[in-house]
């Protein structure tokens, strides 16, 4: 794994206007970065993260099952009592899922250990899917990188194929796309789902989550007053369950993307969960409940995490007792109320000076590809760079 | 190869190309672009007769009429006396504040799923609609229908072309009593501290 600089597409801020790629740069940074590569060798790739990605998913699938039937775990999970039977329900029916990433810190060598698992509402997928892919073709065909070169990134064609498959179980469906609005980042994720949707042949129709309404059939409408029968929603399962509408949830005939079981394995009370399923496994970091303080090794420096936090807000490192070590070096947010968990600290690699995560996708249960963000800080927030990789 | 092997280009572009670079060579159409406009349907008047129609087996026939029943019940046309129902259809049923016309088939258009080889070759339904016989007056008289009258054609053929937009699902429509009950969360959410620097809720 190394960090290799290489001089920009000349065109690429024209190319990016034309493909309708709005958000690469925010707040007056870079977020698309094509300054600097990764590469990986391909014994990296398939060994280190593409396999542990579909045991961890597979570990992950466990703890649902293990939880949904499971009140104090529930409870544990901070999920509202009301919602229970909506979760089990989309449990025990097999409601499918569409995708998720997992957050991995690895440096090349060994294991690579999983942060958490963004099973909900992961973004970056249209800078996964397409763009770096384009990025890779175009030097490849301008001779700056080897022929050989490849990517590991089948996200796109695993979307589209995954889309022809949830087809086929919802048959005689419109699938609305929602995300809330003045952003255009989610904006033009959910574009890009949609345009993954349409070219496997399924009819869409778009609407804003504010702009969503109720029938006195709790049926859910869009703007046209159209039944929502079908729909992929980029807002998160938790905060659904807090909004006024959450008393309508479960009360229609409605399938979800991603299903509400998905709220089990967004949520970081998974960690400390998956580490009591499965101890010491490689690809896991110790994470502990509030309670289990006690089970802490002496010396073990913490990350303190809220069970919903998003986007890195509200991360805290602390000693073995949980008292926060360095009150310097946390992230702003507005999470907690809900409870924390721990997770052994595990820094992130830095190459030339940055702090590297790697996420790595799944369509279903099959890993899909990965993608790279940098920071310069030690806790990668929603602003950080994205970066290309390649194989070679 | 650890990549998609071919994206769709013309797919993602939503301005006009404003220079030429290279990737003409990857411009390839992908998923349903078989250019015919139209699709072959079959029109059935039960299971059984969608088992013996189609290549569909019997759990897909049911599945098929299970759809086109459910749909029915939100796309059928209405009627608001039961004299104008019939006077169209001839028989109907009441819905306690209007009526429907009662469904004399369904039509069903039939996909193979590619599963690797030709022995495995699975059938299962792509569309499947609530179909009514016109018995009013004109030239439509004793002609199959959709819900939203698109004219099939006369009973007793093998098969029938229709267009895709026809084909479409129909949008259920019903009159909202509310907006603006989901979204508080995240925008209460988006209010703390001054940096404002959130692209959005997705993580």
């Amino acid at each position: 794994m190394l960090r290799i600089p290489c001089p920009e597409r000349p065109n690429w801020q024209a190319l990016a206007h034309e493909y309708g790629f709005q958000f690469h740069t925010m707040y007056g940074e870079k977020y698309w970065d094509e300054s600097a590569y990764y590469q990986f060798t391909l014994e990296q790739i398939e060994n280190d993260l593409e396999a542990p990605t579909e045991e961890i998913h597979a570990m992950c699938l466990e703890v649902v099952d293990k939880v949904v039937n499971d009140e104090s775990l529930l409870n544990k999970f901070a999920i509202p009592r009301q919602h229970w039977e909506l979760i089990r329900d989309s449990w025990k029916n097999g409601d499918p899922s569409l995708y998720s990433r997992l957050d991995l810190t690895y440096d090349g060598k060994g294991h690579a250990k999983l942060y958490e698992n963004n099973a909900d509402t992961p973004t970056s997928v249209y800078e996964t899917g397409f763009w770096q892919w384009l990025w890779l073709e175009n030097n490849v065909d301008n001779q700056l990188l080897a022929r050989a070169s490849d990517q590991f990134n089948s996200l796109q064609e695993k979307l589209v194929n995954r889309f022809i498959e949830l087809h086929a179980l919802t048959p005689g469906r419109i699938l609305h796309f929602a995300c809330c609005k003045d952003t255009d980042e989610d904006r033009g994720t959910v574009q890009y789902l949609e345009d993954c949707a349409k070219a496997a042949g399924l009819d869409t129709a778009f609407v804003y989550i504010e702009d969503i309404g109720i029938d006195n059939k709790n049926e859910f409408t869009d703007v046209d007053d159209q039944v929502i029968t079908w729909i992929f929603k980029l807002y998160p399962w938790e905060f659904m369950f807090e909004d006024e509408y959450s008393a309508h949830l479960g009360k229609q005939n409605m399938r979800w993307l991603e299903p509400p079981w998905k709220a089990i394995i967004s949520n970081k009370a998974l960690l400390p969960m998956l580490w009591r399923m499965f101890p010491n496994h490689p690809n896991l970091l110790p994470s502990f409940f509030e309670d289990e303080l006690y089970k802490i090794p002496e010396h073990m420096q913490l990350v303190k995490k809220p069970i919903f936090s998003r986007e890195g807000a509200n991360i805290y490192f602390t000693d073995a007792q949980g008292v926060i070590s360095d009150k310097d070096v946390h992230s702003d947010g507005p999470y907690g109320v809900e409870g924390f968990i721990f997770q052994e600290r595990s820094p992130l690699p830095q190459f030339s000076g940055n702090h590297t995560l790697i996420g790595s996708w799944l369509v279903d249960n099959q890993a899909a590809g990965i993608s790279i963000r940098e920071d310069k800080q030690s806790i990668t927030q929603d602003l950080s760079r994205y970066l290309p990789h390649i194989i070679l | 190869m650890k990549r998609s092997s071919i994206l769709d280009l013309n797919l993602l572009r939503k301005h006009s190309r404003v220079f030429a670079l290279a990737p003409v060579s990857l411009a390839v159409l992908m998923g349903c672009s078989s250019g015919s406009s139209d699709e072959e349907v079959k029109f059935v008047m039960s299971v059984d007769d969608c088992e013996n129609q189609t290549s569909l087996g019997r759990e897909a026939c049911e599945a098929a009429y299970e759809q086109a029943l459910a749909d029915a019940e939100s796309t059928a046309p209405r009627y608001r006396f039961e004299r104008d129902c019939i006077e169209e259809f001839n028989y109907c049923e009441d819905r306690g504040s209007y009526f429907i016309p009662i469904m004399a088939g369904y039509i069903v258009a039939e996909v193979i799923d590619e599963v690797g080889d030709a022995i495995e070759r699975k059938y299962r339904y792509k569309h499947s609609h609530p179909s009514y016989l016109y018995t009013g007056r004109g030239a439509n008289r004793n002609k199959i229908m959709t819900s939203d009258g698109f004219v099939i054609g006369s009973p007793g053929k093998s098969s029938y072309r229709m267009s895709r937009e026809a084909l479409k699902p129909k949008p259920k429509v019903t009159r909202t009593m509310s907006r603006g009950g989901f979204g508080s969360t995240a925008s209460a959410k988006s209010n703390w501290g001054s940096s404002g620097k959130s692209k959005g809720w997705g993580g």
